[in-house]
């Protein structure tokens, strides 16, 4: 038997122990948190080495990206914002209440270890997916903002990871729109997702998000603040110019996931509440230690259909027909799978690793979408010279009792201009 | 299981009820579909009418995993009676299906076959349509008391 494990068992009893003659002590909550540790430690310990190695890194980009684009920092969806912050306590965490009915003897040591590893690993894994897709995202956003592109949505001088609620007004609405002044490009993490409902009306119409399949990042060339068309229920999201897809397993291409979109019928609101429902008492049996009614009546399972992932990233081309989709591998990727999905005109951009420099192509199509998409860009990012001036031409039109808006002003301003065209182009061209 | 003759009977007096005037040639297309779908579906004909008539997203990623090799997932849906006594996975997948080439009375075909397969091997079957549903209890109910001396 491994050292640890020696250590551990015997810590378990002592555990049990205590939670049966000193439930209330410290000491119980110091022995559950050294079972927790050891037992991350042991089961997931170089995952995690590896995981702490991609943070520093991770973080490094942040501090990088938050500089070059000037905004105050990058906000993190709940629990990818705990596992950057610390992965280790991150995962302790997840154990909270297995390594209690543990000591309660409500779980053997058997049963434990099923429950424990598995959601050590899921959380891990998921974490890692979160990790390098964002990754991705800080990357390009930091190579846009190299080339000279500011954040102008939203306006709180964030960088948003996250999307949470703000699909609750019915709209599903950017992460960010970077522009240059002249061209902008909006990126959109994880979307399309569930949009606020009320009932089975509301729902059956966006039924069609519920089941979207959803790809890691959609990109817009313009100024592109809400991607829902309710109206067109057959296409429900704006046709995206770019699909970014991240992979960051070595063996990506071989995993198998369940696609249930195109397979399901519409739940109705009823059976959404009764999950809902019955979510919320199974999270309270288990904590309270009751079992649930046995005559309440299941809604049934609906399980998907099951892909391999290279499959679904074509499915992903398919359903959304982008002008243009990339696949960004962080390692190499075999060239039959690189031919396979070439000849679905998806461009791969593989053994990326955590280098920004690979990403660059990407970016360069992200810019050439902006610069197709003008119709889209309804506004021109003014500099602190020509602010100054609009403001100064509109207190002279005070002065004389015209109160006109910066609109108005730029509109008349730039009508004369064009009368006086001439003029205008030499002065230009001093 | 029922004969296909028998699935043929009650499909004529489910639409005669339902008053929809439906092709003798579309009910034999729908048994088949149910009862042989990977044959069925390898028809160019068939394959040509849905991919033309597969206009959304759902609908184009559907048929793409069912006609396509490159797409075929781990699971296969198209088999007879679309595993419905099994996991039901494909189930669904036939009621888009038979709504695409057929119409609603298509889909109703359909729900029809399988709720008379299930009524034969003493199942119940999750979600059908309410008017199968009651149709093929009265159904069922007329020949048993029918073949009553």
């Amino acid at each position: 038997m491994s050292e640890w494990r020696d250590r551990w068992l015997s810590l378990v009893e002592k555990a049990r122990e205590l939670a049966s003659s000193e439930p209330e002590s410290p000491r119980l909550t110091e022995v559950l948190e050294e079972i927790k540790a050891i037992y991350v430690r042991a089961v997931v310990g170089g995952e995690l080495r590896r995981a702490k190695r991609w943070l520093s890194i991770f973080r490094r980009l942040e501090d990088e990206v938050s500089s070059v684009l000037g905004v105050k920092g990058v906000m993190k969806p709940k629990e990818f914002k705990s596992f950057v912050q610390d992965p280790e306590l991150h995962l302790r965490k997840k154990l909270f209440i297995y390594v209690h009915d543990l000591a309660r003897g409500r779980l053997s040591v058997e049963e434990f270890e099923s429950k424990a590893s598995a959601a050590l690993k899921t959380s891990l894994m998921t974490n890692q997916r979160s990790l390098y897709q964002s990754w991705v995202y800080l990357a390009l956003v930091a190579i846009l903002g190299r080339r000279g592109y500011r954040l102008v949505y939203p306006d709180d001088a964030y960088i948003h990871l996250e999307r949470s609620g703000r699909q609750k007004s019915g709209l599903i609405p950017p992460n960010s729109v970077l522009s240059d002044g002249f061209h902008a490009v909006s990126l959109f993490i994880e979307a399309p997702r569930p949009l606020g409902w009320e009932d089975s009306r509301d729902l059956s119409r966006i039924w069609s998000l519920y089941v979207a399949l959803r790809p890691d990042m959609l990109a817009y060339g313009g100024r592109v603040l809400n991607i829902v068309r309710l109206e067109d229920p057959s296409s429900p999201i704006l046709r995206p110019d770019v699909i970014i897809e991240c992979k960051e397993l070595e063996d990506w291409y071989d995993r198998v996931r369940e696609v249930k979109g195109p397979l399901v019928k519409p739940l109705t609101a009823e059976e959404w509440r009764h999950r809902w429902l019955q979510g919320l008492w199974d999270g309270l049996a288990d904590v309270l230690g009751v079992s649930r009614e046995e005559a309440e009546e299941r809604v049934k399972e609906r399980r998907g259909v099951r892909l391999r992932d290279r499959q679904i990233v074509v499915l992903y081309k398919r359903f959304y027909e982008p002008k243009h989709m990339i696949l960004v591998s962080r390692a190499r990727v075999p060239s039959e799978v690189r031919r396979e999905l070439r000849e679905e005109g998806i461009e791969v951009v593989d053994g990326v690793g955590f280098r920004i420099g690979r990403l660059e192509g990407v970016a360069d199509m992200l810019e050439d979408v902006a610069k197709e998409s003008e119709s889209r860009v309804d506004f021109v990012e003014l500099s602190d010279e020509a602010k100054a001036l609009l403001l100064k031409l509109r207190a002279e039109l005070l002065s004389r009792g015209l109160a006109v808006s910066p609109q108005k002003v730029v509109e008349e301003a730039l009508r004369l201009a064009l009368s006086r065209a001439d003029e205008l182009a030499s002065r230009i061209g001093k | 299981m029922p004969s296909w003759r028998l699935h043929e009977e009650a499909a004529r007096r489910f639409l005669r009820e339902l008053g929809l005037n439906v092709s003798p040639d579309v009910i034999r297309a729908v048994n088949r579909l149910v009862d042989f779908p990977r044959e069925f579906l390898s028809k160019p004909e068939v394959r040509e009418l849905l991919e033309e008539k597969a206009k959304s997203p759902l609908d184009k990623a559907l048929v793409a995993i069912l006609l396509d090799p490159k797409l075929k997932p781990l699971d296969e849906l198209a088999i007879h009676d679309w595993g419905a006594w099994g996991e039901g996975l494909g189930v669904n997948a036939l009621r888009r299906i038979s709504e695409l080439l057929f119409g609603e009375a298509g889909r109703l075909l359909a729900e029809l076959h399988l709720a008379l397969d299930a009524a034969f091997k003493g199942v119940e079957l999750d979600g059908l349509d309410p008017l199968v549903k009651g149709f093929v209890n009265r159904y069922l109910a007329r020949r048993a008391a029918e073949s009553r001396p």
